[in-house]
């Protein structure tokens, strides 16, 4: 999809820094997302993709820097986000003794749904991400690739503006992967909403309308894929990442 | 509301389809019953022990000169001793012993509990204005105090008893069993350990499985979590209550109260101990990472809970040096409001120090999980 840029900011941030302890987790990031799109934060493990989300949802506080998602300041008014976000935490975060059902419409009404629209919700979701065999399935009993499609209707299941998504595809086969960021698109494009994937599968940020690639707490570079592909004069992401660490120290 | 709500209906539907805890907060305050039942119930009797009585009736004639001043025949008190001990079978009694030292060994031996010697002219010694001081004699295997205790007891009630009769009135607890001193205690302790454990175990494990912070990120008040698990385990609470209720009276002929409105105030009572215990879990889950880490939880304040609360041992008989962790834990006004409620009859006064100890310290820990309940 290419890339309006007269599309609004929906998240800015600015020199953010966390440290736990010794470790630098997030170094002096600069960022803006724009309304609608698909942004992609590909790294390895450790890169800081993770706590960058969480400073951006206001589970964490930074040290220093500043957060701005849809205008609202981060943390100070991470309470007004909630009832327009939706968030995928790296775990699968299901209840093991509901059915898939039971626990796509328990965070739907979780997440101030109107009961109205709580089953509609669910049933497009449970459509659109093919679990219409395991409706009544106890999430205990599902696959994980099934449990993080419950666990991803879940998180979407109040139509959010702005999507976290938090290594939404580790774990899934090829297919599902693919599968997954389909559906990204889809409401990317019908919803105009936008949406944070991080991922620490290199070649999936191909897929995405613009890749920040981290290390170490840092955005090395940030770009539309074609465009990082072009400067690095590589053919795929996972290339491409290791020409652009080659020779920057660990 | 609507949150909360939606949090207990949740809480519920899972509990239903976990038949093993769910079993368990229903069947194990059973086995609580039970356990108490059997431990305190059976009173202990038939304790064996031998009784060498060498008394006889005694003829007491005492002259001033060739005048009779003080003339009586009295039958063998050491007699009336034994019958009476026969009879309160406390103790099986073995007369075919003649020498005490021999019954002694017996003793030593562990084929008796006790050597009781009443000596000769026992009565005369007793009953002369010239008679000697003279005792009964004990050789008493003390191994077990709750044994010799009984052995005590049936000789100091058999001396009594033949020496004249004590007429007792009841205040409270009239005919009142050791079981039926149990009962509400075991209402107090039974609500408040599943309400503890099964909180404390289901925070951590959706604080494990990320649904706690998913929970923590939704648009509504934290406090409604807490509610929702309130609202919850109330129910709990009184199913609890009515289970071990229902069950008392059913096999230990337990009775709680005489009116609806007495059992009114074990509800009442029960379900806001049960609040007490749940809102200590929700705030301790906070400082624990794992399962492993909250089950340590569980001796530090379940054993004081037993211990101190007067379940078992009364207040008094625990030394003051740790008696003022009794006055803290709420459990220690719950099982006495239970009491008395059960024993004394009386109602639930909302005013009463022991009743508003329990909503203070519910205040106390709710506002403090209010706190401490966060995403990280």
């Amino acid at each position: 999809m290419p890339l309006n840029d007269k599309r609004p900011i929906d998240i800015e941030i600015k020199n953010l820094s966390k440290t736990f302890g010794d470790v630098q987790a997030v170094n002096q990031l600069d960022l803006t997302i724009n309304r609608g799109e698909i942004f992609c934060l590909v790294g390895p493990n450790a890169a800081g993709k993770t706590t960058t989300i969480r400073l951006m949802l206001g589970i964490l506080k930074p040290d220093s820097g500043l957060i701005s998602v849809r205008g609202y300041s981060i943390p100070k008014e991470k309470k007004k986000l909630r009832k327009i976000m939706g968030y995928l935490p790296q775990q699968r975060a299901l209840y093991d003794l509901l059915t898939t059902r039971e626990n796509i419409e328990f965070f739907a009404r979780a997440k101030g749904v109107s009961n109205k629209r709580v089953v509609k919700n669910t049933n497009q979701l449970i459509e659109k991400l093919s679990l219409e065999p395991h409706i009544d399935k106890l999430a205990y009993l599902l696959s994980g690739g099934t449990q993080q499609r419950t666990a991803l209707a879940a998180a979407m299941v109040n139509e959010p503006q702005i999507a976290f998504l938090d290594e939404p595809t580790v774990g899934l086969d090829p297919v599902l992967r693919r599968e997954f960021w389909e559906y990204f698109r889809e409401i990317a494009r019908e919803h105009g909403t936008t949406i944070l994937v991080t991922t620490h599968y290199l070649n999936e940020a191909e897929w995405a309308d613009r890749v920040g690639v981290m290390r170490n707490g840092r955005i090395m570079a940030i770009d539309t894929p074609e465009k990082l592909l072009e400067q690095t004069g590589q053919h795929n992401m996972e290339n491409m990442f290791f020409e652009l660490i080659k020779g920057v120290s660990a | 509301m609507r949150f909360a709500y939606l949090i207990a209906i949740r809480l519920w539907k899972q509990l239903s389809r976990d038949r093993r805890t769910l079993g368990l907060a229903t069947v194990a305050p059973l086995l609580f019953v039970v356990l108490f039942g059997v431990a305190f119930g059976g009173e202990i009797d038939h304790v064996p022990v031998i009784v060498i009585n060498q008394d006889s009736d005694a003829e007491i004639v005492i002259k001033f000169g060739i005048i009779t001043i003080f003339e009586e025949n009295v039958s063998a008190i050491g007699n009336s001793i034994v019958t009476a001990l026969d009879l309160s079978l406390k103790v099986d009694i073995n007369q075919d012993y003649t020498d005490f030292e021999t019954a002694k060994e017996e003793v030593v031996n562990k084929r008796y509990r006790c050597a009781i010697l009443i000596p000769e002219n026992f009565t005369y010694n007793m009953v002369s204005p010239l008679g000697d001081n003279i005792s009964i004699s004990l050789y008493l295997d003390n191994s077990d105090p709750q044994i010799a205790g009984v052995v005590l007891q049936a000789i100091s009630d058999a001396f009594q008893d033949s020496a004249g009769s004590i007429t007792v009135e009841y205040a409270y607890g009239d005919d009142l069993r050791t079981i039926d001193f149990f009962g509400p205690a075991i209402i107090a302790f039974g609500v408040f350990f599943f309400a503890f454990i099964l909180v404390i175990m289901n925070l951590i494990g959706e604080r494990k499985t990320g649904t706690l912070p998913l929970l923590l990120q939704c648009p509504f008040d934290k406090g409604q979590i807490i509610l929702g698990y309130l609202f919850a385990f109330s129910l709990l609470s009184a199913i609890q209550t009515t289970v071990i209720i229902l069950f008392s009276s059913l096999f230990f002929g337990i009775t709680f109260g005489t009116s609806l409105a007495h059992y009114i105030s074990i509800y009442i009572t029960a379900i806001v101990l049960g609040w007490t215990g749940l809102v200590l879990a929700i705030f301790l889950s906070s400082f624990a990472r794992s399962e492993f880490q909250a089950v340590q939880f569980i001796p530090t304040i379940i054993l004081p809970v037993i211990l101190l609360s007067g379940i078992i041992i009364p207040l008094d008989q625990i030394p003051e040096v740790i008696r003022w962790v009794a006055y803290l834990l709420p459990t220690t006004y719950g099982v006495s409001l239970l009491r008395a409620i059960s024993i004394e009859g009386v109602l639930l006064n909302i005013f009463s120090f022991e009743f508003l100890f329990q909503i203070f310290f519910f205040v106390v820990f709710l506002l403090g999980s209010r706190i401490s309940l966060r995403e990280t």
